[in-house]
């Protein structure tokens, strides 16, 4: 017995259901033949299975045994078999992806450059917007501002009895604390040095943010007091630098703007607050009797469980009013409250900086698609060329989701390649792109390439088959068997494929105009942001902000005593044409404002007396800057200290004061609060300025006074040459160090200072322009692509053509307007959508509205120009066909 | 059945099973009756017994199983002996015959020591 078996079909496990299914069929089995064997003895049949059970043994015991065993092996071999498919199919594209190097390098490169874009891109966002703040539980902290009625803008700055009062009232916070911030000099043996600290309430760093030193300890309460001894935190960056990383500068004193403070401890590496280039923090002073308008602290709370920024805010609100009422003098200057995520109060550029990241971020996504539908194309023209191959492992009894999967990993493998590829390409840009960019933009941590960035990087690699192998994919599998073996290169799929081809030519070049429409926005932004008059000549003049310590120099006169020895020392300096100084240098990102009015408002509650900028000007600065002087005078040395207070405004707010009258002579009554308004007398009137930003709408109301009259102790001195500024900058330092050896001075010439204000624009146009011609290659390779398949596939009709007399003129011309044809549908597509997206981020242009003619028309003519070259190379090629050749060869 | 037939000692369901493997492949139902029959009803194994020990050795890799048609033109579940099966079959095997055969010696007669 058994010897005559016959082999039938192999155990099937592919389901569970199909294990357990075989163990009840051999069950079964079994106790069929016993059964019979019983009724051959005489058993009655009724009695015989029962028997069989009996002797059976533990029936459901063993069935559950075996079931478990089969389920079990099933598994396995599922397994192993997948495996086995998998290395096979990768083995298999490899081996298929070598045989054609330029296809492969095409997909390669072009991946490759999608996925850099995106990684580079992500790279740079991350520390800006994405990484998580370097305090304990950063979602639970806001800032807090008030509102200034008459402006609408966020007022962000509180006296500490404000603070106190806000602490005291608010349920919504778990801690609330304050800081602010300064420029400082730090001398001793390391020398003199400039460095931007913050003043921090003892509570700021332990309990609202909760951060502790590395070394030492946090402030304590008593150390806010006034009168307390003055002690200092460090950064862990100073400390490194300056204090070469020594733990036993715990305890002793380093001098900052002439005082001892006590080192009390050092914050650890990535610590920063409020932005990167603080480099020490010192108690703010707490005092609840100090002089509740004097507002310089900036609020930062805690908020507690529960209790969102929008709860927050409405609570505040209602503290605000009270105390408006209590205070009419300090809070009654202000209604409402605005709270913001720390984040987003401490990056001084958050707007710009999200929205053009948003902007970056869909330029790169777009690249991303650009590439995979170029990948597309190609896979899309090689699955043609490979329909016989296919046709053949279908007729073989491959199932056509194997063949997709094949496919697939083909090119998931090229895939993973240019991803790789592309993620070594952002380092190495990242790398470049880190140090160049402004440390005082609040970021946590640098540009580079992370864990989170690779994660984000594999996700954009992945998917990237999926977008360009798909489609291909399923159309190569979807071959007739017969058809594609009888026929060989005149495939009936050509005609599908290439409709198929050149709507991924349209949309290609759709998207590679978007690119290159933002790309030329952000150009003509820049150029026309460069054009403009700022009211003053950056060009020849060298700036260096420096700030007297008190302990130095701490009256009024001996400050003003200083400034006018330093001036006279720089207009002897060879190479300077003239000197002066100022409060607040232009487009530096500071702003004083004044409410002005002349005599006859003021019966007008101050609220509505028109907001002016101010600035306090040494004699000789309107000519040192090349501000136009219209009228009357500027200040001169008889404008000391002691003379009648004078003042000389700008033309626009002499036209919105005395409209149609001379402004010169006249009394401007201006509000010094909290004191009652004081009055100057208009000696002269200047050419406007563009000093909060570019942008010149509400800030071209100017008043400045002599220097002498409000002598702080910040300024920038300044310095005119006839020659190049930035050979002026050594000298200047010289200058200033002849007048006093132990003041640092942060020298640069102005246009520095302005190019900060392109930034925005600058980085725009470099990467919006980096790829926008990468996305235009791309398409023009696309273009390119399509007609040379198209003129492979012609061949035999262009051979015929030529024989019945087609000049190759008329074959150039057909098969370059096929080309442009295609071209121009992507462009009209591309023109839309790229007005349209103008539209939604127009507050990134400057002086250029999204539809600008010039800017459409360059973009039309440029692709329908490299449309028309990338078509002429394989269309001249056509056209010298030879057609006996081609038709013998049938 | 035998009136004392006893059950198999533990160890040796595997060694008798691969034995009757040897023949060639087999059904379960099968090798319950060849093994009735070589053992002349001395030995019983029970079905439930069979049928884990075939499952687990199938596991193993000492069994192989397929699908094939009956004698009696009905489907059946063929077990058949892999190499490691064999391998297994004729380490058991070589154990049984050494410990039988000690047995064996310790049950004979003891001969005079004088």
């Amino acid at each position: 017995m058994g010897d005559d078996f016959r082999r039938t079909f192999r155990l099937d496990r592919r389901s569970r259901a199909d294990a357990r299914a075989s163990v009840d069929e051999e069950l079964e089995f079994h106790a069929r033949e016993a059964e019979e064997e019983l009724v051959e003895e005489g058993w009655p049949r009724e009695d015989a299975r029962r028997e069989v059970l009996r002797r059976f043994g533990d029936l459901e015991a063993t069935r559950a045994f075996c079931r478990g065993v089969q389920t079990r092996r099933g598994r396995e071999e599922r397994r192993a078999m997948s495996m086995d498919e998998l290395w096979y199919d990768v083995r298999h594209a490899v081996r298929s992806v070598v045989r054609s190097p330029g296809y492969a390098a095409l997909v390669v490169v072009t991946l490759a450059f999608g996925v850099a874009a995106n990684t580079t891109i992500f790279s740079a966002m991350r520390p800006y917007l994405l990484r998580t703040l370097p305090y304990g539980s950063p979602s639970e902290l806001v800032q807090v501002n008030q509102v200034n009625p008459v402006t609408g803008w966020d007022m962000d700055r509180f006296s500490y009895p404000q603070v106190l009062d806000w602490k005291e009232r608010s349920r919504a916070f778990q801690e609330v604390g304050a800081y602010s911030y300064g420029v400082g000099n730090l001398t001793g043996l390391e020398g003199p040095e400039q460095v931007q600290y913050s003043h921090v309430t003892t509570n700021l760093f332990g309990g609202v943010l909760r951060s502790e030193p590395v070394l030492g300890r946090n402030f304590r309460p008593e150390e806010g007091r006034p009168g307390a001894d003055p002690v200092v935190l460090l950064s862990d960056a100073l400390w490194r630098r300056r204090y070469g990383a020594d733990p036993g500068i715990l305890g002793k004193p380093i001098t900052l703007d002439g005082a001892q403070l006590t080192v009390v401890g050092v914050m650890p590496t990535g610590f920063i607050f409020p932005f990167g280039s603080a480099r020490l923090w010192v108690p703010a002073s707490e005092d609840a009797t100090a002089d509740r308008g004097r507002m310089n602290l900036q609020i930062v709370g805690r908020l507690n469980d529960r209790w969102t920024a929008e709860r927050a805010r409405a609570e505040l609100a209602g503290i605000q009013s009270e105390l408006a009422v209590h205070y009419p003098d300090a809070d009654g200057r202000m209604s409402g409250v605005t709270v913001k995520p720390l984040r987003a109060a401490l990056n001084f550029a958050w707007d710009v900086l999200s929205i053009s990241f948003r902007i970056l971020l869909g330029a790169v996504a777009f690249v991303l698609l650009i590439a995979c539908l170029n990948v597309a194309s190609l896979t899309l023209a090689r699955g043609s060329g490979r329909a016989r191959e296919v046709a053949v492992r279908a007729a073989l009894g491959a199932p056509r989701s194997r063949i997709v999967r094949q496919l697939l990993t083909e090119s998931l493998v090229l895939a993973l390649v240019g991803g790789t590829l592309g993620v070594l390409l952002s380092y190495w840009v990242t790398g470049v792109l880190d140090p160049v960019l402004p440390e005082d933009l609040y970021r946590v941590g640098h540009i580079e390439v992370d864990g989170a960035v690779l994660a984000f990087s594999l996700l954009v690699t992945l998917a990237t088959p999926l977008a360009f192998g798909l489609w291909p994919a399923l159309s190569a599998s979807r071959v007739g068997v017969g058809e594609d073996l009888k026929e060989s290169s005149k495939s009936s799929g050509g005609v599908a494929r290439s409709r198929a081809r050149s709507a991924l030519v349209v949309a290609q070049v759709g998207l590679a105009v978007v690119l290159i429409t933002g790309a030329t926005l952000m150009v003509r932004s820049l150029a026309s942001v460069q054009d403009i008059d700022l009211g003053f000549d950056a060009e020849r003049i060298v700036t260096a902000e420096v700030t007297l310590p008190s302990t130095e120099y701490p009256t009024t006169e001996e400050r003003s005593a200083w400034v006018g020895r330093a001036v006279a020392e720089l207009e002897g300096t060879p190479g300077v044409a003239s000197a002066s100084a100022v409060a607040w240098l232009p487009l530096n990102h500071e702003m004083f404002t004044w409410q002005v009015a002349p005599p006859e408002m003021a019966g007008v509650p101050t609220e509505e007396w028109p907001l002016a900028v101010l600035n306090n000007t040494y004699p000789g600065y309107f000519e040192t800057m090349g501000i136009p002087l219209i009228e009357g005078r500027a200040f001169s040395d008889a404008d000391g200290a002691d003379g009648e207070p004078v003042a000389v405004v700008s033309r626009s707010l002499a036209r919105r004061l005395w409209p149609d009258q001379s402004a010169v002579g006249r009394t401007l009554l201006a509000e010094e609060d909290p004191e009652p308004p004081v009055r100057f007398r208009v000696v002269g009137v200047v050419g406007d300025v563009r000093h909060a930003d570019l942008s010149m709408d509400a800030h071209g109301l100017q008043l400045y006074r002599p220097i002498e009259q409000a002598a702080g102790r910040r300024y920038f001195l300044l310095a005119r040459t006839d020659g190049r500024p930035a050979e002026l900058v050594a000298p200047v330092r010289e200058a200033l160090l002849a007048s006093n050896p132990n003041l640092p001075a942060n020298v640069r010439p102005m246009t520095a200072v302005v190019r900060e204000n392109l930034l925005q624009w600058g980085i725009g146009s470099v990467f919006l322009g980096t790829f926008g011609t990468g996305a235009l290659l791309l398409a023009m390779l696309g273009i390119y692509g399509l007609i040379a398949y198209s003129v492979a596939q012609r061949r035999r009709e262009i051979g015929v053509r030529i024989a019945l007399g087609a000049t190759r003129g008329e074959i150039r011309r057909v098969l370059v307007r096929d080309g442009v044809r295609l071209a121009l549908i992507g462009v009209a597509i591309g023109l839309v959508l790229a007005v349209l997206l103008a539209r939604v981020a127009s507050s990134a242009l400057y002086g250029v509205s999204p539809f600008d003619p010039l800017t459409l028309a360059i973009v039309s003519v440029l692709f329908l120009g490299v449309a028309a070259l990338a078509s002429l190379v394989p269309a001249e090629r056509a056209s010298r066909t030879d057609p006996i050749h081609v038709l013998r060869a049938e | 059945m035998s009136p004392n037939a006893r059950g198999l000692l533990p160890g040796t369901v595997d060694l008798i099973i691969l034995q009757t493997l040897t023949q060639g492949p087999r059904h379960g139902f099968a090798v319950s009756r060849s093994i009735r029959a070589r053992s002349k009803g001395v030995l019983e194994l029970q079905d439930a017994a069979l049928y884990q020990a075939l499952h687990r050795m199938e596991e193993s890799g000492w069994v192989e199983a397929e699908w094939g048609i009956s004698e009696k033109g009905k489907r059946a579940k063929y077990y058949r002996l892999t190499p490691a099966g064999r391998r297994q079959l004729d380490r058991e095997a070589d154990f049984w015959r050494s410990y039988a055969g000690a047995v064996a010696r310790i049950l004979s007669p003891v001969p005079d020591e004088g």
